[in-house]
C-alpha cells in the first residue's frame, strides 16, 4: 500500500534563508518579529542575521559545519539561527530547558560541531569540554561595524540546515540532521497546502528542542510574515493566549496537550470562545490527539480555526502527512487520521518477508516507511541499529532511499493514513518522542539502583504517564533523592512520575521481566 | 496566610499530604502541566498571576508566596 503526496517541482535555489532574504527585499518595512515590546522589520532582522553571519564566517564557520544555538525565545534566537544559516552552516537547537549535563551528552555527539551560540541566561548550561561558546548579547557593539548585506555562500539544497536530537535507546541522544531541500519542501507545502501568506502570523509556543518549533519559527519568515514569540523559557498559556488577542495571531504549530490548554483558557475566558477562535489554521502533531477533549471548543460557532491533524518524524523533516479535521463526532473513538503526504513524499506500509521488506495489501497494517524529498540526511553519530532505519528499496521503477519510522499505521477507505502504535519501545510524553530504554539507562545509572523496568502507563489527563518499577540497591528506596538525581540529567518529560518498588521483578513462563503484571500492579 | 493557600494547592494538584514548603516541585513529582493548574489556580483563588517562568525558578511553596507577598507590596 502506498499514499503518493502530490508531485511538485521546487526551484533550482531551495536554501530556505534566501526566501527570507528576497522578502526583505521586497517588503523591509513589514513586521518580521515581536517579542514583548520589542519588534524588527525584516530589513532589520536580515541585516541583524548579516552582521552575525559575517562574523560566523570569519570564524571559519560556513557550509559543512554545525553550530549549536542555546537561548531562550529572543530576537537574539532568530538572529542566531538565520545568521547561522547565512553563513552556510546548520544550527542545532539545544533546549535551555534541559539539564547541563543532557545537552552535554548532546554536544558530545554532534559531529562538524564548530561553536554554540549562548546568552548571559543560559551560558551556565553549556559546559566548555566539547564546544566553544560565544555570547551573543555580549558580541552586540562589535557586529555594528561588519556589513550588513546578504552573505554571498554556495549553500545547495544537499546541505544541512538543522540538527536536532531525539531519545535513543541507549541512553545517548541521536543527532538527526535535515537538508535544506527537504525543509524548503515542507515549508512550500504548508504554504501551497493552506494559503499562508504575509498574513499568516505566528507564536511560537513550543520548545526549542523539538523539531515542530523549527517549523513554528521558520513558517512565518517563510511567507513573509510577523513571527511573535512567547518571551518565556517555559510554555505559559496565559501569556501564549494573551498574544494570540492582542497580535490576532492566525498560525500555530504546537502539541495536542498544548492546544487543549489553549482551548480551555479560551471557553474560561468565554463560553462563546476567545480569540483561539480567530486563529486560521492550528497544526497538531507529535502525539495523539485526544478529539473529546477539543470538541466543545471545536464546535463552538462561529469558530472559524481548522485544525489539521499530523504525522511525521524527525528524519524526514518533521511533517510527512497531514488531515484537516472536521468531523469531529466521528473521531471522539479511535484514532483520528493523519491524511495524505506531503508534497513530493510517499507513504508506503510495509512488512519484514522472506523476502526482506514489502508493501502489506491495502487496508492492512504494516510499518510506516517514508521516501521522498523528505527523507532527512541521516543520524550524524548512529549506532548500526540505528543506521539501518534508512534503507533503499526497488520501488519497480528504480530504488528510493527510504526511512522505516517503527510507527505502525493502516490506509482507511478514503485513502488517509491512520496510526496505531509502535513496533519497538518508543513512546510520546507531553509531545517529547523518547525511548523507554534511554530512561531506564538514566535510572539504573542511579548507585541507589539494582535494576529498574520503565513502563509508559496511562496517565490520568489521557495522555501517557512513566512509571519507573525498581529493584534498590538497598531498601527502602529514596523516591526523593532518586528523582533529583534524574533532573540533573534528563529532561522533566523523561523523569518518570512514579517509582514502584520492588524487591524481584515478576518473570513470565519464558524468564523473562513480564511487563503485563508489572503494568497491572500499577495503579 | 499566602504560603498555606499555596500549599493547599499544591497538595491538591500534587495529590501529596505531607511536604514542606521547601520541598522542591520536581523533586515532588510535578511536571509542566500539573503546573499550569497550579498557576491558574493562584490565579484563581490569590487574585495573582503568576510567570510560568516565576513558578519554575522559584520551584518551592516558600519561594512562590514570597515573590508574591513582594508583588503585593509593591502594588
Amino acid at each position: 500500500m502506498t499514499l503518493k503526496g502530490l508531485r511538485t517541482p521546487l526551484p533550482d535555489d531551495t536554501a530556505v534563508h534566501r526566501v527570507v532574504e528576497a522578502h526583505a527585499r521586497r517588503t523591509p518595512l513589514a513586521t518580521a518579529l515581536t517579542c514583548g515590546d520589542e519588534e524588527l522589520t525584516y530589513a532589520e532582522l536580515n541585516a541583524r542575521a548579516n552582521r552575525f553571519a559575517h562574523h560566523l564566517r570569519g570564524l571559519g564557520v560556513g557550509r559543512g559545519t554545525v553550530v549549536g544555538v542555546c537561548l531562550d525565545r529572543t530576537p537574539e534566537l532568530m538572529t542566531a539561527v538565520l545568521g547561522i544559516l547565512k553563513s552556510g552552516a546548520a544550527y542545532s537547537p539545544l533546549d535551555p530547558t534541559y539539564p547541563r549535563e543532557r545537552l552535554d551528552l548532546m554536544l558530545a555527539n554532534l559531529g562538524r560541531l564548530e561553536l554554540t551560540v549562548v546568552s548571559p541566561a543560559t551560558q551556565d548550561l553549556i559546559g566548555h569540554d566539547h564546544t566553544k561558546v560565544l555570547d551573543i548579547e555580549a558580541l552586540a557593539p562589535r557586529l555594528d561595524a561588519l556589513p550588513a548585506e546578504d552573505p554571498q555562500t554556495d549553500v545547495t539544497g544537499d546541505d544541512l540546515c538543522y540538527v536536532v536530537f531525539t531519545s535513543g535507546s541507549t541512553g545517548t541522544p541521536k543527532a538527526v540532521a535535515v537538508r535544506h531541500e527537504g525543509w524548503y519542501n515542507l515549508l512550500n507545502w504548508l504554504a501551497l497546502e493552506y494559503g499562508l501568506d504575509e498574513r499568516s502570523s505566528g507564536l511560537s509556543v513550543s520548545s526549542f528542542g523539538f523539531d515542530i518549533s523549527q517549523r513554528g519559527l521558520m513558517a512565518p519568515l517563510f511567507t513573509g510574515a510577523p513571527l511573535h514569540l512567547l518571551p518565556s523559557r517555559s510554555f505559559d498559556v496565559a501569556m501564549a493566549h494573551r498574544i494570540i488577542g492582542r497580535r490576532r495571531v492566525r498560525t500555530l504549530h504546537c502539541a495536542p496537550s498544548t492546544l487543549y490548554l489553549l482551548a480551555e483558557r479560551d471557553l474560561a475566558e468565554s463560553p462563546r470562545g476567545g480569540p483561539l477562535t480567530g486563529v486560521d489554521h492550528v497544526f497538531i502533531g507529535g502525539e495523539p490527539l485526544s478529539v473529546p477533549r477539543i470538541e466543545e471548543w471545536a464546535a463552538l460557532e462561529g469558530n472559524t480555526c481548522t485544525l489539521l491533524h499530523q504525522y511525521g518524524v524527525a528524519e524526514c523533516t518533521d511533517v510527512a502527512s497531514s488531515y484537516a479535521l472536521h468531523d469531529y463526532p466521528r473521531h471522539r473513538t479511535g484514532s483520528a487520521p493523519v491524511g495524505r503526504p506531503v508534497y513530493n513524499t510517499e507513504i508506503r506500509l510495509m512488512d519484514e518477508t522472506d523476502d526482506g521488506l514489502a508493501e502489506v495489501p491495502d487496508g492492512e497494517t504494516g510499518e510506516i516507511c517514508i521516501s521522498g524529498t523528505s527523507v532527512g540526511e541521516g543520524y550524524l553519530n548512529a549506532s548500526p541499529e540505528d543506521a539501518e532505519r534508512f534503507t533503499t528499496f526497488d520501488t519497480g521503477d528504480g530504488q528510493v532511499r527510504l526511512y522505516r519510522t517503527g510507527d505502525r499505521g493502516y490506509a482507511d477507505a478514503d485513502g488517509n493514513l491512520v496510526v496505531v502504535g509502535r513496533v519497538d519501545a518508543q513512546v510520546k510524553i507531553r509531545g517529547m518522542r523518547m525511548d523507554l530504554g534511554d530512561v531506564e539507562h538514566g535510572v539504573r545509572a542511579s548507585a541507589a539502583v539494582e535494576d529498574a523496568v520503565v513502563l509508559a502507563l496511562p496517565g490520568g489527563d489521557g495522555g501517557a504517564r512513566l512509571v519507573a518499577f525498581v529493584v534498590p540497591a538497598a531498601a527502602p528506596l529514596d523516591t526523593r533523592a532518586l528523582r533529583a538525581g534524574l533532573l540533573a540529567v534528563l529532561p522533566r518529560n523523561m523523569v518518570p512520575e512514579q517509582f514502584v518498588e520492588l524487591s524481584a521483578f515478576p518473570l513470565n513462563p519464558n524468564g523473562k521481566i513480564d511487563r503485563k503484571a508489572l503494568a497491572a500492579s500499577a495503579v | 496566610m499566602i504560603a498555606e493557600t499555596i500549599h493547599g494547592i499544591w497538595s491538591r494538584e500534587l495529590k501529596l499530604e505531607s511536604f514542606s514548603n521547601d520541598d522542591d516541585f520536581f523533586e515532588l513529582g510535578g511536571h509542566s502541566l500539573i503546573m499550569t493548574r497550579i498557576q491558574q489556580a493562584i490565579a484563581a483563588e490569590l487574585g495573582t498571576e503568576v510567570p510560568m517562568d516565576e513558578l519554575f525558578r522559584k520551584s518551592t511553596v516558600a519561594g512562590i508566596a514570597a515573590h508574591i507577598e513582594a508583588l503585593q507590596q509593591v502594588a
